[in-house]
């Protein structure tokens, strides 16, 4: 009888038991503290040295912390201290001292165990690394503002101990530049600059991003790793700022192809989908955008990338400045993005993104870049002899294959024929193909005209003005020292104000004055986010601060 | 003795009463709506002051709506109460009739206010107290953003200005303008729109704002300006009707080189009454200021589709006018009510609170194309915020009418490639307002006038219309006139062959070319045609039954988004009037009352991949214009009843008469019963003989009745005879009882005799009369 009572309780407790856990998992389905964040591939490592593809980007901006990093806002952006407390400037901006935090701790993977203070020599010892020829990091170029960086990187010096980088004590770095650079704080944000635990990475080689090996010093740890699966992060308890991590764990899903991350976002199996987290399939987007269904889940935003035309003032009709600049008034940037690109993007008047040059409104600045006046254009192409496009040659617009390129191609020929009676010839080539044709040596045959996409590296104009400019010139063709002299005397300008408005003078030549580039848009991000993510600033470059993201605990 | 009689007399009456009891629940069951909801909604408008005529207009759509809504039975289940409230479009009278409205904790909805002000005042109240309001003239943006319980069924001011300004750009083609303006919430509201649509297209602007105290000096000003340009230029003007309307009767003069237009409220009856008051010219010279003004409204009468048709049909029976484009979206606003009071009838809730809640749930879930609520002004859905999704219909002034542009926009979706969207655009075939894509539309004017209709045969469905046909169109379309009549008995087309010179097709249909010119870059084709077309008879309301003589084409292959036919009403009106002098009786039937001819456009649709492997999975649906002439004839039913019902008037007589025959003369009564029942018969086969329908009709459920009286009559007589002489009844009290029985039987049957009669009676009359 006893043994009959017992029974009949342990089954009743064995049944209440199921209940209990069947309602937890349900409810866990439903009301999870973390969030699930897909990626396109299965990474090799989480080494920040290699970070390449915007997956590994994103990983290690929650993983590992630098010197420096990058607070956006509407219309700015400001570079703020995060791994270390401050910074001062010597000899005119050529040297940059940093003292770092005492409190940041490099924390093992999986158990989460303190192992011991962030460095001024953990800095020193990975820049070291990453300069390396043998190393091949990928941005191995942002180190060539570094004394001998440019040198050592391409073997001519062999000495690495004379690259522009020294560990003054356990909590203070040293960085003397090639030149006086104001821009340097935004280039320490990029990955390439952040800490390594030297240790670790000697005696593990390239498995020292393995969970049990790994020591990571930002605002998450390796929780767990499955390979092709997913990589899971959890909070890191001694964070310096662990007060302001609001998401617990982070579950980075790996999924290879847009589609199936939508359709796993429409089964409510991922939080947030788009961009660096798995781009929408770009055919669903004028539907995603505009449908009621995913009204509370769409976001877009401006990122700091850019697309335009640029042209090859060598080969005629182009080297007259007053074609050239009729080409661009009649380019109608607002009826572009409406009905071609259809996400958001903003019509690009300027080559740089206007928030790197602190303008919030553009419409305020009329003598700030160039828009579309078809009575303007008309004018001028009159002016150069071509009056109504008649006797004007036909021209040559050559972009690698791609359906993108191709569709915004076609609008520009309709432009260019409807505003000004010019043809405009489109010729699609594979990537190796173009390459050859468009920089080929006789310029006076190389296209008149080629696509020209560019995404900053750091948020700063120079990354524009200089870096980007630079690549296209091997195509313009176009030079001019009043130019060099804008764009060097911002880069060395500590005075922000000041700066910007060189920035933008050099901005106003290229594109309204010699006309060198034809602005059309800004790419928007996209992305799609659950409504139970209640705060989730996105920052318009790679690496979002997933630490500052929140979930809605009662959803 | 007595206690026996006292006991039948009893049971007579119980038996009366339960029969009675059944038949009432019968009917009730049958015929009551008892189960009704009731719905309570508050209209506000100006219904006194210089905007009476609005009110007044907005009270008659809501009006007609209702009485529309009574004749389809659509309030069979619903009780609505409407209670009209005078705002006299006064901020303060809004806000006091708003609070009133609350106070009374009674009502569902709102339909109103007529202004943007008075809407905006009160909507903060309706917003607090979490009453849902529809507006269907009031056309500020921030409206209906910034309230979500104010919803709209006209498009707001943001694609009014942005529309006015593309049409000035691309189908005017002027791209100087001069904006004249009321400050206030509507005139700033449309300006601003106006504005930041004229910037991206690059046009001139120069902007005048109107006010009380300066209001002679800037016309002044307007004048010698417009005056002393050579430009094209043309002159918006956003302001209300009155101030509207007192502008015009100054700047606007025949001959002037400008071309003037209005916002939506130019289209209102209060415009051309405040101008024919301001100007005598206007008074003398119908047209003198007011032709060639251009103006945009939600709708217009002749672009309409069927059920439009039928409104304003309705409207001029009731009111003796056109209705205007408040009266038309007043109707669809109480159109819009009673749908989502039909939804929510069958839920329960327990307070007004949860009431206007699952109203304003039910009115925002109105979001798509195919949950569109089919109103007059079009398939209205409503966007994220509670606002419409349609475009503007742009009409012109001709001899004080307002007809519709020779140009239209209508809302497209984007199935072409984007470059040839993009090239559209630039061209000015589509415009993009509020990312919905416009495509423009050719107004195809089209008129009907009937000669003669014969050979009308009911049995084949078939009848012959001797008809002139003619368009009028802009003179750069191209195959305008290559038309498919949809229901010729043989294939029939109108095209170049026939442009060229008369022709008779099939030995059956004969064309003949009556006009072929252009003038003032107008092209005018007129032709004259006979030919024999075929309908879908529906009998089953005969003899009370009416059928359409329809005359239906549609273009070969333009699709709706290129091509409209539209009924050109001011055409068909001078033709029916010399026709009507000529001839009374020119399109008379014999045996049938016939109407007017009735015009109107509709729809087409196929859909097709057109073999594009790219389109398998999307199917492209591609809409064709459709235009529809329409007679209605109706049966002279008494001369019909008269010869081929009076024979069973009589029987139904003589199924009386039997119960009074003895019960004894069973023969008589039998045969007399038999007669009436083959008698019937045979009518009935006879008359079913005559009409192909494979359904009940009305005149069947005489039949059926006389049917049913007869063998009841049989079976009383029967049941009667039985009695009589199978029972013996040997004694006098017996025999009394007896009669009393048989007299009880015959009162009973007489009774259900009647009975039958009634419910059949009812049942015509209420389903195929009424």
């Amino acid at each position: 009888m006893k043994c009959m009572i017992i029974n009949i309780i342990r089954n009743v407790c064995s049944i209440f038991l199921y209940a209990f856990i069947l309602n937890s998992y349900c409810y866990a389905d439903q009301a999870h503290n973390f969030i699930r964040i897909p990626i396109d591939v299965p990474l090799k490592d989480l080494d920040p040295t290699f970070a390449f593809c915007e997956a590994s980007i994103e990983l290690s901006e929650q993983l590992f912390i630098g010197l420096t990093e990058v607070l956006f806002n509407a219309s700015d952006c400001q570079v703020v201290p995060d791994l270390s407390e401050k910074w001062t400037l010597h000899e005119n901006a050529s040297v940059y001292r940093f003292f770092l935090r005492k409190n940041v701790f490099w924390v093992k993977g999986i158990s989460g165990e303190c192992i011991r203070p962030v460095t001024a020599h953990d800095i020193e010892w990975a820049i070291k690394r990453n300069i390396r020829p043998e190393t091949d990091a990928p941005y191995a170029f942002a180190l060539n503002i570094l004394k001998n960086g440019e040198e050592i990187h391409s073997g001519k010096i062999k000495d690495i101990s004379k690259i522009g980088v020294k560990a003054i004590d356990d909590y203070t770095v040293e960085f003397t530049l090639k030149y006086p650079a104001s821009y340097f704080p935004y280039l320490l944000s990029l990955w390439i600059y952040r800490p390594l635990p030297a240790e670790v990475v000697s005696s593990h080689k390239d498995k020292w991003t393995e969970p049990h090996h790994i020591l990571t010093n930002g605002p998450y740890i390796v929780k767990k790793w499955e390979k092709k699966n997913q990589i899971i992060l959890r909070k890191n308890p001694h964070y310096y700022n662990a007060n302001s991590v609001s998401l617990p764990e982070i579950h980075f899903v790996i999924v290879q192809q847009g589609f199936a991350g939508l359709h796993l976002f429409n089964e409510n199996k991922l939080d947030i989908l788009g961009d660096g987290f798995l781009s929408i399939p770009y055919e669903k987007l004028p539907i995603i955008s505009n449908s009621e269904k995913y009204q509370n889940e769409f976001v877009s935003f401006p990122k700091l990338s850019g697309y335009s035309y640029i042209l090859n003032t060598l080969r005629p009709p182009l080297d007259n400045v007053l074609v050239r600049k009729a080409l661009s008034l009649a380019v109608n940037r607002k009826l572009l993005t409406d009905i071609i690109t259809q996400c958001n993007e903003a019509p690009a008047t300027s080559f740089t993104p206007p928030i790197l040059l602190n303008i919030s409104k553009i419409s305020e600045m009329p003598d700030f870049g160039i828009d579309f006046d078809p009575h303007q254009a008309k004018e001028l192409l009159k002016q150069s002899g071509y009056e109504n496009g008649h006797n004007c040659p036909e021209l040559l617009l050559m972009h690698p294959v791609s359906e993108n390129h191709s569709l915004i191609a076609k609008s520009i020929q309709t432009f260019f024929k409807f505003y000004l009676n010019i043809h405009l010839n489109i010729e699609a080539k594979d990537w190796e193909e173009y390459n050859k044709i468009i920089f080929q040596k006789d310029r006076k045959k190389a296209p008149h005209l080629t696509s020209f996409a560019w995404g900053a590296d750091y948020p700063d104009a120079y990354n524009w003005l200089h870096d980007a400019f630079l690549y296209s010139q091997e195509f313009t063709g176009w030079n001019n020292k009043n130019y060099d002299y804008l764009v060097e005397a911002a880069g060395k300008d500590l005075n922000r104000n000041h700066r910007n408005q060189l920035y933008q003078k050099a901005d106003n030549l290229l594109v309204k004055e010699e006309v060198v580039f034809i602005p059309l848009f800004f790419v928007a991000g996209k992305y799609l986010i659950k409504p139970s993510i209640k705060n989730h600033p996105i920052i318009p470059t790679y690496g979002q601060q997933l630490m500052r993201w929140q979930i809605k605990t009662n959803y | 003795m007595d206690v026996s009689y006292h006991k039948n007399k009893l049971s007579l009456i119980f038996f009366l009463f339960i029969l009675i009891c059944i038949l009432g629940i019968g009917s009730f069951v049958i015929f009551s709506h008892d189960d009704q909801s009731f719905f309570k909604i508050a209209v506000v408008g100006p219904n006194s002051g210089k905007n009476a005529a609005n009110g007044e207009a907005m009270q008659k759509g809501i009006n007609a709506c209702l009485r529309n809504a009574q004749n389809n039975h659509d309030l069979d289940n619903i009780t609505i109460q409407v209670d009209t409230f005078d705002d006299k479009n006064d901020i303060s009278t809004a806000k006091k009739i708003a609070s009133e409205i609350v106070d009374k904790q009674s009502y569902d909805l709102v339909i109103g206010h007529y202004f943007s002000s008075t809407s905006n005042a009160a909507g903060a109240i309706y917003k607090k107290n979490k009453i849902p309001a529809i507006t269907a003239s009031a056309t500020d943006v921030s409206l209906i953003k910034n309230n979500d319980w104010y919803f709209r069924v006209v498009p707001g001011n943001d694609i009014q200005g942005s529309f006015i300004a593309h049409y000035i750009h691309s189908i005017l083609k002027i791209q100087k303008v001069n904006i004249i303006y009321e400050n206030d919430v509507y005139g700033n509201d449309l300006v601003n729109n106006f504005e930041k649509a004229a910037s991206i297209l690059k046009m001139k602007i120069k902007k005048w704002n109107i006010s009380e105290d300066s209001f002679d000096n800037i016309i002044t000003q307007i004048i010698f300006e417009l005056q002393s340009t050579n430009d094209e230029e043309a002159v918006f003007i956003a302001a209300h009707a009155d101030k509207g309307a007192k502008i015009v009767s100054l700047i606007k003069y025949p001959g002037a080189t400008f071309t003037i237009i209005g916002s939506d409220s130019f289209a209102t009856e209060a415009f051309l009454n405040t101008l024919k008051k301001e100007s005598s010219q206007e008074r003398a010279s119908p047209g003198y200021h007011s032709d060639g003004i251009y103006t945009v409204a939600p709708f217009l009468n002749d672009v309409g589709n069927q059920k439009s048709q039928y409104f304003i049909k309705d409207y001029k029976k009731y009111y003796q006018e056109d209705p205007s484009w408040v009266s038309a979206s007043y109707y669809d606003a109480m159109f819009m009510a009673i749908q989502v009071f039909h939804k929510i009838s069958t839920e329960k809730m327990t307070s007004i609170e949860e009431r206007r809640k699952k109203i304003k749930h039910h009115l925002l879930s109105i979001n798509t194309y195919d949950k569109a609520v089919n109103g007059i002004l079009g398939k209205l859905f409503l966007n994220q915020y509670g606002d419409v999704v349609q475009p503007y219909f742009v009409g012109v002034y001709y001899d004080q009418s307002l007809v519709s542009s020779l140009d239209q926009y209508q809302l497209t979706s984007q199935k072409s490639a984007p470059y040839e969207i993009l090239q559209k655009i630039l061209e000015g075939k589509i415009m993009k307002i509020n990312k919905r894509l416009m495509n423009k539309t050719s107004v195809i004017y089209t008129g009907i006038s009937i000669n003669k209709i014969s050979n009308v045969n009911l049995s084949n469905n078939i009848y012959t219309i001797d008809f002139y046909l003619w368009f009028r169109y802009n003179k750069h379309l191209k195959n305008v006139v290559d038309i498919e009549f949809e229901n010729s008995v043989s294939p029939f087309f109108l095209n170049a062959e026939t442009l060229t010179r008369s022709v008779c097709v099939n030995g059956k249909n004969i064309i003949t070319v009556l006009l072929d010119k252009i003038e003032n870059n107008v092209a005018i084709k007129a032709f004259r045609i006979k030919s024999t077309f075929l309908n879908d008879f529906n009998f089953r309301a005969f003899p009370f039954d009416r059928h359409k003589l329809n005359i239906k084409f549609k273009h070969r292959f333009l699709t709706k988004d290129i091509i409209m036919f539209i009924p050109d009403n001011l055409g068909m009106k001078q033709s029916d009037l010399m026709a009507d002098n000529m001839s009374a009786n020119r399109i008379s039937i014999e045996g049938w009352e016939t109407n007017k001819s009735f015009n109107y456009q509709s729809v087409i649709s196929n859909q097709s991949s057109l073999g594009d492997p790219s389109a398998f999975q999307s199917v492209k649906t591609l809409r064709y214009s459709c235009f529809n002439s329409e007679v209605e004839i109706k049966r002279k039913v008494f001369s019909f009843v008269l010869k081929n019902l009076s024979l069973t008037f009589v029987l139904i007589i003589v199924t009386y008469i039997i119960y009074f025959i003895p019960e004894h003369q069973f023969p008589t009564r039998i045969s007399l019963s038999m007669s009436v029942l083959l008698t019937t018969a045979f009518s009935h086969i006879r008359m079913t003989s005559s009409i192909q329908a494979s359904y009940l009709l009305a005149a069947e459920y005489v039949f059926f009745g006389v049917y049913t009286i007869a063998a009841l009559s049989i079976i009383i007589s029967v049941f009667v005879y039985y009695k009589d002489q199978v029972e013996i009844f040997d004694d006098n009290i017996a025999s009394l009882n007896k009669r009393k029985l048989f007299r009880k039987i015959r009162i009973i049957g007489l009774m259900i005799n009647t009975f039958i009669v009634l419910l059949i009676c009812y049942y015509i009359s209420y389903y195929y009369i009424f």
